[in-house]
C-alpha cells in the first residue's frame, strides 16, 4: 500500500528508496542497520551473528541509521 | 559501577553515544531518558544526530516488504552452519530470519531480492551437487548446504564463475567464501553432519 502524509514516502515506494540507500552504506553499518531494524533482532543476537561486541553493534546502528537519514535527505526524500 | 545517566549525574556526548540506539529503540524510561534528553537540549551535535537516526528509523517502518541483501543471508548461512556463535544462537531466532524466506524460494513470487537469494542458493546447490529444480525444503538445510559445498569450492569455483559471472551475487558470495576459507580449516567432525562426499 501506498501513501503519502505531508509529503512522506511509504510502502513499496518508500521501499524502494530504501533498498537505494541501503546499497551505500558500508558493509558493516548496513548489516547491522538491517538485522535490527528490518529483521528486528534484539542488539544481542545481532552482536551473535556478527561476532562483535554488544557496544559495537549499537555504535554501528547509530552511525548506520544517522548515515541513512542524511543519504535519504540528500536525495531529497523527506525523512 | 556508575550507571550511565544514573540520577544526579551529567550526561556527557559519550553517555549520549552509548545510550543513543537504546534512546531510539525506546529502551530507557525515567531519570535516564530525562538526562538523556536535557543533554541533547544543550548539544547540537548530539541532537542531530538523534534526530537523523530516529528519522531513519521511521522510514523505515514505513517501508515495506525489504529483503536483506544476498551476503547477508549468506554470512547468516555461514554463521549458523559453521560460525563461532552456533551454538548460541536460538533456533526461533534462525526461523525469524530465514524461515518465512525458505518457504518463499519455492513459492513463484520474485522480487529482487528474492531472485537474488534464490541464485545464491543456486549456486551454493552447484557447488555442493544439489540439483536447483529438484530442491526440497531440507535440502536447504544451511548446515547441508555448507558442508557440501566446502568439498568442492576450490574444484568447481572457476568453472561457476564463468556461469554466473554477469551477476553481482558471486562476487558477494566469493568474498565470503574466501573469507571462510581463510577463517576456518575443514572440519573433522563432517561425519557427524551427515555429509557425504561424492
Amino acid at each position: 500500500m501506498i501513501s503519502r502524509t505531508e509529503g512522506m514516502v511509504a510502502g513499496r515506494e518508500a521501499s524502494e528508496l530504501l533498498q537505494g540507500a541501503l546499497q551505500k552504506l558500508s558493509p558493516e553499518l548496513r548489516e547491522t542497520v538491517i538485522l535490527r531494524d528490518l529483521e528486528e533482532l534484539e542488539y544481542r543476537e545481532i552482536a551473535q551473528v556478527l561476532n562483535v561486541p554488544e557496544g559495537t553493534v549499537k555504535s554501528r546502528l547509530n552511525r548506520g541509521r544517522a548515515e541513512l537519514a542524511r543519504i535519504l535527505r540528500r536525495q531529497k526524500v523527506a525523512v | 559501577m556508575e550507571r550511565v545517566g544514573e540520577v544526579g549525574t551529567a550526561m556527557n556526548c559519550a553517555d549520549v553515544e552509548i545510550l543513543l540506539a537504546d534512546y531510539v529503540d525506546g529502551n530507557i524510561r525515567g531519570e535516564q531518558k530525562s538526562a538523556f534528553e536535557q543533554h541533547l537540549a544543550g548539544c547540537a551535535e548530539c541532537a542531530e544526530l538523534a534526530r537523523d537516526a530516529s528519522a531513519a528509523v521511521s522510514f523505515m517502518e514505513r517501508a515495506a516488504d525489504v529483503e536483506p541483501p544476498p551476503e547477508l543471508l549468506t554470512r547468516i548461512l555461514f554463521e549458523i552452519s559453521d560460525g563461532p556463535s552456533r551454538a548460541h544462537v536460538k533456533p526461533n531466532w534462525m526461523r525469524r530470519v530465514l524461515g518465512p524466506r525458505l518457504g518463499l524460494i519455492l513459492q513463484p513470487r520474485f522480487s529482487m531480492g528474492l531472485a537474488m537469494t534464490i541464485l545464491s542458493f543456486a549456486m551454493l546447490g552447484r557447488l555442493s551437487g544439489i540439483e536447483v529444480r529438484q530442491l526440497k525444503p531440507s535440502d536447504l538445510d544451511p548446515v547441508k548446504v555448507w558442508v557440501a559445498a566446502e568439498d568442492r569450492v576450490s574444484r568447481t569455483w572457476e568453472r561457476t564463475m564463468k556461469y554466473y559471472e554477469n551477476l553481482k551475487v558471486v562476487f558477494e558470495i566469493q568474498s565470503r567464501i574466501r573469507e571462510w576459507s581463510d577463517q576456518s580449516e575443514p572440519p573433522s567432525d563432517s561425519s557427524q553432519k551427515d555429509t557425504k562426499k561424492k
